[in-house]
């Protein structure tokens, strides 16, 4: 996927100020350090953005977003978005707020998607979680891309997801499904248990060799 | 008088007094006059001496100190216990009379002192009106009295008076008789002496009632661990069973009335016979249960029900019993029962009629025995060890492991009461009453399934058949049973339909009557006219090329009820429909009920009776689709109740799928109804069988629909809990849920989950953003 920003013709004055518009993300990083569209600061940009929709930011998102994060130069994005990202590994509402938004973000617009599909949820999750990993993430994961039969992630389990991560931490013990989780959370809870069960098996039967 | 005044003291008078005063006291007889002097002596010292009133009460308190201790020195003379009650009991009994009578001279005496300490303020009147009222109850020389008694005497003497009245009654428990009227005695002693108006009886509790619990408690420690290491658990029981009722009956004997010590006493002989040896005696609830033995548990459930948690064990084996019997009993019997729903349904009853009658003589009805019963039989009727109904999973989308599978037991029942109102040798050889009582118990069976839609599905579809082919044994009772239905709960909308199925057939029934008078011909048909709301399964319709003689009756009937119904749709279910054909050849002529796919098929022929036909060429006659020619050929060359078939074919299958496009069919020539291995001229057979109800793609589809309504009603039921809420926990919603679901299924975990994703999904309702574990409705 290339990101690619739909810049018409630029004749606003607050995009004379730019020394050029930049037509693709990539060049909105430094010579030696470029953006890639799976960089978490990408999402970041987005979010502040506010952008409707992945790899693509309307020339309005983009005027109207950089005024709001009160810079104008690609060099100022760049300390901004370090910033801002540093901020949000202290700052958990202003996660979940990035968190929720990486759903809608992840959407297909154009066809009025509301579920995301498992392999985009998928690659979100891994993105979204970059730089604080929840311990449960990668088990999770891995359920999911064991798991054909999960076709999407609708909008309260993502949202949910996140307090399932502060909930269970790395210790799925605690989990009681009685509580109103969303049911892909007990299937993975029951899952892992499955899996611990066999190994558990396993051992034991070694043990008696 | 007047000229003594000032003159008068309390030394010129107690001389005279005192040996009057004495004489009380020895409950000797003192006169009239004396009595009188008395009351004026007693004015005359409490009027003109101002210490007088003082020194009366300690010179009388003197005399009532030394009378006791001669009473004392009287009653310690006594060795022997019972002589020492006996002795002590007499004393008391005087000086306790004396009590009432020694008080009354006295009277002025009390006013005296009462007046000068309350001092100037009291209002003597008053206190006069408040004295004559209490009479000597609180009066001060009864305190005097009675104190002085308790001081003296009763501090000195209580400890022997309690270790003989208990000794007493120790030798009562082993059997001794004596005089009970020595312990009554000391306890009245004890009961009548408080003078503290609080706590009247405060020395009754402290140190009788005290003494009395101990001297229990320790007696039967002992004696409790020695009958149950002499003779074992189960005589233990009745020992104990027995002890608590004669303790009961002792303390109402020896124990004030009305002061709680008799419930306090049971309470601990409780204790020490019951709730010390709770893990001794609970062992043996499993194993008398497993034997059956009533009158053992009865006496157990007597015993435990006194104590804090002594039943909750009995009810958990009890439950357990239940099940594991239960399905013992039914794994057992597998192989009969799941292939005759009457044995089935018969091997229930009986299962539920053995635990009834085991809680009924075990522990008399107890509701918590009741409830037990109920659960644990719910689990046996629920149970899928030995036969289950799969059902799809509810959501397609993630179809990995399926959704549970639920017992078969609903479509049993609704088989067996069909054997019960359908024409079927069960219900020829049962009288009215009986099938009554047999239908009362599937309701009752039925009362503790869980997926009670799948009854209400099968049961509808079985009442299909049976009034479509018109073979009801009793319409009256079929009636009856949609009632019944109703009042056991079932859903309304569902018992609704079910009577508007028979509404439909009477309609039907005045439909042909019209329909031939005003069309003559028609004698020969009968249509039914059924409402599509109340009767559809969901199933679709069949193409078939009906045979001319009935496709030219359509027209007709449709324009007849047009006339009648404008602006109603007719859509004709051929494979519901059925006739009587004529069939002739060589051997003889006979009638048989078909199928009209039968019929179709059979109609082949009606041009060229000796033909042979392929299989492709009866497909492009018939127009059925392949899998309905197949059964329907199949029913035509195998029907398992005749032994000359109508069709024959080449080459021979095994079963209808191995018929291939040029498999030959032909007109049995031979063809004969055969009566004791003879071939009959003449005869009727009804080839039908079962009647189709559905395809045999639909009939996958009839399970995926039960699962599709369920879902419907879920999601109804939540919107309409919301509705209702505006805002819920999750665990009210669930249980809310159940409540209102619990006549049709019972909702999984899962399946709930899945409708609230889902309707948040559709903004039916949301999360609280602060609780997880609450929903809120969204208008």
């Amino acid at each position: 996927t290339k990101v690619q920003l739909t810049a018409e013709k630029a004749n606003k004055p607050f995009y004379q100020k730019l020394p050029s518009i930049p037509r693709t993300m990539s060049s909105l990083g430094s010579n030696e350090n470029r953006l890639n569209p799976d960089d978490f600061k990408v999402l970041v940009l987005a979010w502040k953005l506010n952008a409707s929709q992945m790899c693509r930011f309307t020339k309005l998102e983009f005027t109207q977003g950089l005024k709001n994060m009160k810079t104008d130069s690609i060099k100022g994005i760049q300390q901004k978005l370090s910033d801002i990202t540093s901020e949000l590994r202290r700052d958990s509402e202003q996660f979940k707020d990035l968190y929720r938004f990486t759903f809608k973000f992840g959407l297909d617009v154009s066809t009025g998607q509301r579920i995301l599909p498992a392999d985009i949820a998928i690659v979100l999750w891994r993105l979204v979680f970059t730089s604080n990993e929840p311990p449960i993430l990668e088990r999770w994961l891995a359920y999911l891309e064991a798991s054909p039969h999960v076709r999407g992630v609708p909008k309260d389990t993502w949202y949910m997801f996140l307090n399932f991560c502060e909930f269970v931490g790395e210790d799925l013990s605690s989990y009681d499904d009685t509580e109103a989780w969303p049911s892909l959370f007990d299937d993975f809870v029951e899952y892992e248990n499955d899996q611990m069960n066999q190994n558990i098996t396993k051992n034991d039967i070694r043990i008696q060799d | 008088m007047l000229k003594d005044k000032g003159q008068i003291s309390f030394e010129d008078k107690w001389p005279s007094m005192r040996p009057i005063v004495l004489k009380l006291l020895k409950q000797e007889t003192v006169s009239q006059a004396e009595w009188q002097d008395l009351f004026g002596a007693v004015h005359l010292v409490c009027l003109w001496d101002e210490r007088g009133p003082y020194k009366l009460r300690d010179a009388l308190q003197q005399d009532i100190v030394a009378y006791i201790k001669q009473a004392q020195n009287r009653v310690l003379a006594q060795r022997e216990e019972q002589a020492l009650l006996k002795a002590y009991i007499a004393e008391w009994g005087k000086f306790f009379t004396q009590c009432n009578y020694l008080p009354t001279p006295f009277r002025q005496l009390e006013n005296s002192i009462n007046n000068v300490s309350k001092g100037s303020s009291s209002n003597s009147s008053s206190s006069q009106k408040k004295n004559n009222n209490n009479n000597n109850e609180d009066s001060l020389v009864r305190k005097l009295m009675l104190d002085s008694w308790n001081q003296s005497i009763f501090i000195d003497i209580k400890q022997r008076l309690q270790d003989s009245a208990m000794k007493l009654v120790q030798a009562e428990r082993n059997g001794e008789s004596f005089d009970s009227q020595l312990v009554i005695g000391v306890r009245e002693s004890y009961v009548n002496l408080c003078s503290n108006p609080v706590d009247k009886l405060q020395i009754y509790r402290e140190n009788f009632e005290a003494a009395y619990m101990q001297a229990t408690e320790e007696f039967y420690k002992l004696k409790a661990n020695e009958h149950l290491v002499a003779n074992g658990v189960q005589s233990y029981m009745s020992y104990a069973d027995q002890r608590l009722k004669e303790e009961e009956a002792r303390a109402h004997r020896y124990l004030e009335p009305g002061s709680g010590s008799v419930a306090a006493l049971t309470q601990c002989c409780e204790r020490v016979l019951v709730s010390e040896h709770l893990p001794t005696i609970l062992a043996e609830s499993a194993p008398l249960i497993k034997a059956g033995e009533t009158e053992k548990l009865q006496l157990m459930f007597r015993l435990l029900d006194r104590v804090a948690d002594g039943v909750a064990p009995i009810l958990r084996d009890l439950e357990a019993h239940i099940v594991s019997a239960g399905l013992a009993d039914m794994v057992a019997s597998a192989d009969i029962i799941t292939s005759d729903s009457e044995k089935y349904v018969e091997r229930l009853l009986d299962l539920f009629k053995r635990f009834s009658s085991l809680v009924k003589d075990a522990f008399l009805d107890d509701p918590r025995f009741l409830t037990a019963r109920d659960k644990a039989y719910k689990f046996v009727v629920n149970d899928t060890t030995v036969f289950k109904l799969e059902l799809p999973s509810s959501a397609l989308l993630r179809g990995t492991k399926g959704t549970a599978p639920e017992s078969k037991c609903p479509e049993l029942l609704a088989n067996y009461c069909d054997m019960l109102l359908r024409k079927t040798p069960l219900s020829k050889r049962l009288t009215s009453e009986q099938i009554e009582t047999r239908l009362r118990d599937v309701l009752l069976v039925l009362k503790y399934i869980e997926n009670k839609d799948v009854f209400m599905r099968y049961h509808k579809a079985h009442l299909t058949r049976r009034l479509i082919l018109d073979s009801s044994a009793d319409s009256e009772k079929e009636e009856d049973m949609v009632e019944w239905l109703r009042e056991v709960g079932m859903p309304a909308d569902y018992v609704n339909k079910l009577a508007r199925m028979f509404q439909d057939i009477k309609v039907s029934e005045d439909l042909n009557t019209q329909f031939r008078t005003d069309t003559t011909r028609h004698d020969a048909i009968n249509i039914k006219i059924l409402n599509a709301g109340a009767w559809a399964r969901g199933s679709e319709r069949v193409t078939v090329s009906l045979p001319l003689e009935l496709e030219d009756y359509i027209p007709e009937v449709e324009e007849f009820y047009k006339k009648k119904h404008s602006g109603r749709k007719l859509q004709w279910y051929h494979h519901m429909s059925n006739g009587t054909i004529t069939f002739a050849n060589s051997v003889g002529r006979f009638d048989l009920d078909v199928t009209t796919f039968q019929m179709a098929v059979l109609f082949a022929w009606n041009q060229r009776p000796m033909e042979k036909i392929s299989y492709e060429n009866l497909r492009l006659a018939t127009e059925l689709p392949d899998p309905e020619l197949r059964r329907t050929l199949w029913s035509l060359v195998a029907f398992p109740k005749l032994k000359r078939q109508l069709l024959c074919y080449e080459p021979l299958v095994q079963n209808p799928k191995d018929f291939a496009e040029n498999t030959t069919f032909w007109v049995n020539q031979e063809f004969a109804l055969v009566k004791n291995n003879k071939p009959q001229r003449r005869g009727k057979i009804n080839l039908i069988g079962r009647l189709q109800l559905s395809t045999e793609r639909s009939q996958i589809e009839d399970n995926h629909s039960i699962v599709q309504l369920r879902i419907l009603r879920t999601q109804e039921a939540i919107i309409k809990i919301l509705k209702m809420r505006k805002r819920i926990t999750n665990t009210a919603l669930q249980s809310e849920l159940v409540e209102i679901l619990k006549n049709m299924f019972l909702p999984s975990k899962k399946m709930i989950k899945e409708q609230l994703e889902w309707l948040i999904e559709h903004k039916y309702m949301r999360r609280d953003d602060d609780d997880i574990n609450t929903f809120i409705y969204m208008a």
